[in-house]
């Protein structure tokens, strides 16, 4: 029981979710209409549709995955190092690791076939994203302006989540029937 | 026994003659009731007629398929319809030209009306039809075609390491494989998917590190820029293994569609510089469409890229003389073709391109008939297009109206130095317009008339002489008006009807 006691508020999860919807979604549509200028040539609307039903499915897995981890560390750290300010540690967080993940991706795409320079100094940028992201939290004024840049990307669920579970549903029923 | 009353005994005796009676009606009897013979076609990626010493290329590339050829139909003037997978494979499988099936974009898929008409679709259920292939993209044709296909082994059979997702999904698999494969987890450029597809890239490649083989020294061959990983003999020993294992109720068509000896080159130490001959042969001028290489780079990239051929015709030959010694090619046509050849000159290093010179056309083709003894050589110009009625005719099936192919000669054809055929390289062309961007390759006779319409200001076109002009060196269209004139209506009347049926009225 006291576990979940140590459980953000769910007003607090939800704009931490945003900013990582914001993030993994938009990094993908980015790619899908790039790609998707390609499909067009030879795919019908339907067929590009199908693709986008995969898609949104990942993208829901991948935002629900990056933020059960940031509450993970919610519960299992001191309130005072995280929890006491959920939303601007936790949107700090995801928005450091996801555009680190983005830079890393981008090194993995066609720059490097490893990027081994960065894996090996990947514990010296985790030490330091995690100090950033207490040391934020400590500061008022920056707290108070993550805080309300989080609310504001909530918008972004009303769109991303119907769509994922309707996405979701649609590529259960292709794979069933 | 002795409590068996007469009525039980008649009851045994009517089940007994049933059982008999039915079993004349087994599928193994029906087979050899209607003789019907097998079909195995190897396609061979990237193999290019011009590498190989069957059609007389100095080096020994292929003393394997030179000894099956000894018992075979031997196409010295064979050509694919693409110069890449999606259009060279699309026209194996459904007979038809790239303008007819419009899969002649990467990953292209053939026209949603012309579903039907394919190779498994024409063989019909009297045969068990098997579909592989190692490059992803005949999958996507494989899964419009499914539901003639009675076995569809998944893109990653046989390899050492796979990490394909797509296949995950078996009943959706052209748009699961699009989503996953060639978008999501793309290992060609950055992956789409940020948290899964750059886990997905990390364990790859450290599954690659940790993955040696004292046989490779240049490491593993890899499917391209899918997540495959191959031994090569693995991989024919697992197609053999599946040969045997359909040679049982029906006569079967297997389509086996294999990697190598598409890039990137990496034989085994067996095969690794055994070219180093200095070979050069002949240096051609850049073309104003290539990608500028330079001469002595291609030379290397061409000397691996024939020593992968070496090994993958080894490989070849084991494999025969495999289903030899188990009587499999007793009943079996043989068809050893490939999609598409691969270009080490003029810039060029590989078969991305608007070219469409020989030795990125002109592929191999050699079909061994049960029973046949010796070795038959023709001429005359044939295309992948020809395939799949030839092999129809063969098997007893009528030929369809919808094919763009005729009988190849030797097999139910006769020779034809005029008639035409043709190539058509359009892969910025959407599917569904007409052909205003692409190349165009037209072998009339000895003749190879090329076009390239939309790349420039104006279009242009160049003329060789095939039998005396082997390199493709001296272009005719400038000094030949009348005869290029001729050749230039013919195939500017031809695209006009293939491209009527796409223009806005």
């Amino acid at each position: 029981m006291a576990i979940f006691d140590r459980l953000p508020p769910r007003k607090d999860i939800i704009p931490v979710y945003a900013v990582i919807v914001f993030m993994v979604y938009g990094w993908t549509i980015f790619k899908f209409n790039y790609a998707m200028s390609g499909w067009l040539f030879f795919l019908t609307f339907g067929e590009v549709v199908d693709v986008l039903t995969y898609v949104m499915t990942v993208n829901f897995f991948e935002s629900a995955m990056i933020l059960l981890g940031i509450v993970a560390l919610a519960v299992v750290l001191p309130r005072a190092w995280f929890a006491d300010a959920f939303v601007a540690r936790g949107a700090v967080l995801s928005a450091s690791a996801l555009g680190l993940m983005m830079y890393v991706a981008d090194q993995f795409g066609e720059k490097s076939y490893y990027p081994s320079e960065i894996v090996r100094w990947l514990p010296a940028i985790l030490l330091a994203a995690g100090l950033f992201v207490y040391a934020l939290g400590r500061v008022q004024f920056a707290r108070k302006a993550i805080e309300f840049f989080a609310d504001r990307s909530i918008i972004f669920l009303y769109v991303s989540i119907p769509v994922s579970i309707l996405s979701a549903l649609a590529v259960l029923a292709r794979n069933l029937f | 026994m002795k409590d068996l009353s007469r009525r039980d005994f008649l009851k045994l005796a009517g089940l007994a003659s049933g059982a008999l009676a039915m079993s004349r009606f087994s599928p193994k009897f029906l087979r050899r009731q209607s003789g019907k013979p097998n079909v195995i076609v190897f396609v061979f990626d990237a193999m290019s007629a011009r590498n190989l010493s069957l059609y007389g290329y100095k080096r020994n590339t292929t003393p394997n398929l030179q000894r099956f050829a000894e018992r075979a139909n031997v196409y010295h003037n064979h050509h694919s319809s693409g110069n890449f997978t999606t259009p060279g494979t699309a026209s194996l499988l459904t007979g038809t030209y790239p303008w007819t099936h419009r899969a002649f974009d990467v990953a292209g898929l053939v026209d949603r009306n012309l579903t039907g008409q394919n190779i498994f679709t024409a063989f019909d259920s009297g045969y068990h039809r098997l579909a592989f292939s190692q490059n992803l993209l005949p999958n996507y044709f494989f899964g419009q075609f499914a539901r003639d296909i009675e076995t569809i082994l998944p893109v990653s059979s046989f390899c050492r390491i796979e990490q394909s997702m797509g296949e995950t999904f078996a009943r959706d698999l052209p748009a699961a494989n699009r989503a996953f494969d060639n978008f999501l987890f793309q290992d060609f450029a950055t992956p789409a998917s940020l948290v899964f597809g750059l886990a997905d890239r990390i364990l790859l490649r450290s599954r690659e590190a940790r993955t040696t083989d004292a046989d490779y020294p240049r490491g593993l061959p890899r499917a391209g820029d899918q997540p495959l990983f191959f031994h090569l003999a693995e991989v024919f020993d697992g197609v053999e293994r599946v040969i045997r294992e359909l040679d049982s109720d029906r006569p079967h068509l297997a389509y086996l569609h294999l990697w190598a000896p598409h890039a990137p080159y990496k034989p085994t130490k067996d095969f690794d510089a055994i070219f180093q001959d200095g070979y050069r042969g002949v240096k051609k001028p850049d073309h104003r469409f290539g990608d500028h290489k330079e001469f002595y780079k291609l030379l290397g990239r061409r000397q691996n890229y024939d020593e992968f051929i070496a090994n993958v015709d080894a490989e070849f030959g084991r494999l025969i003389d495999s289903l030899e010694a188990s009587g499999t090619l007793e009943n079996t046509h043989v068809v050893i073709t490939s999609d598409h050849g691969e270009l080490f000159e003029r810039g060029v290093d590989g078969h991305v391109t608007e070219l469409l010179y020989e030795p990125l056309t002109h592929v191999p083709l050699v079909i061994s008939s049960p029973g046949q003894q010796e070795r038959r050589d023709i001429y005359s110009p044939t295309n992948s297009v020809d395939v799949l009625p030839t092999l129809l005719n063969l098997t007893q099936h009528p030929v369809p109206d919808w094919t763009d192919g005729v009988l190849l000669p030797g097999l139910g054809g006769v020779e034809d130095m005029e008639r035409s055929q043709f190539t058509v390289e359009a892969k910025t062309n959407a599917a569904y317009a007409p052909l205003t961007k692409a190349t165009v390759a037209m072998i009339k006779g000895n003749y190879k008339l090329i076009y390239y319409t939309g790349y420039e200001a104006e279009d242009s076109f160049e003329l060789y002489d095939l039998a005396n002009d082997y390199e493709e060196l001296e272009d005719l269209y400038p000094a030949q008006p009348s005869f290029s004139n001729a050749l230039k209506d013919e195939l500017l009347e031809k695209l006009d009807s293939v491209n009527a049926k796409y223009r806005k009225p």
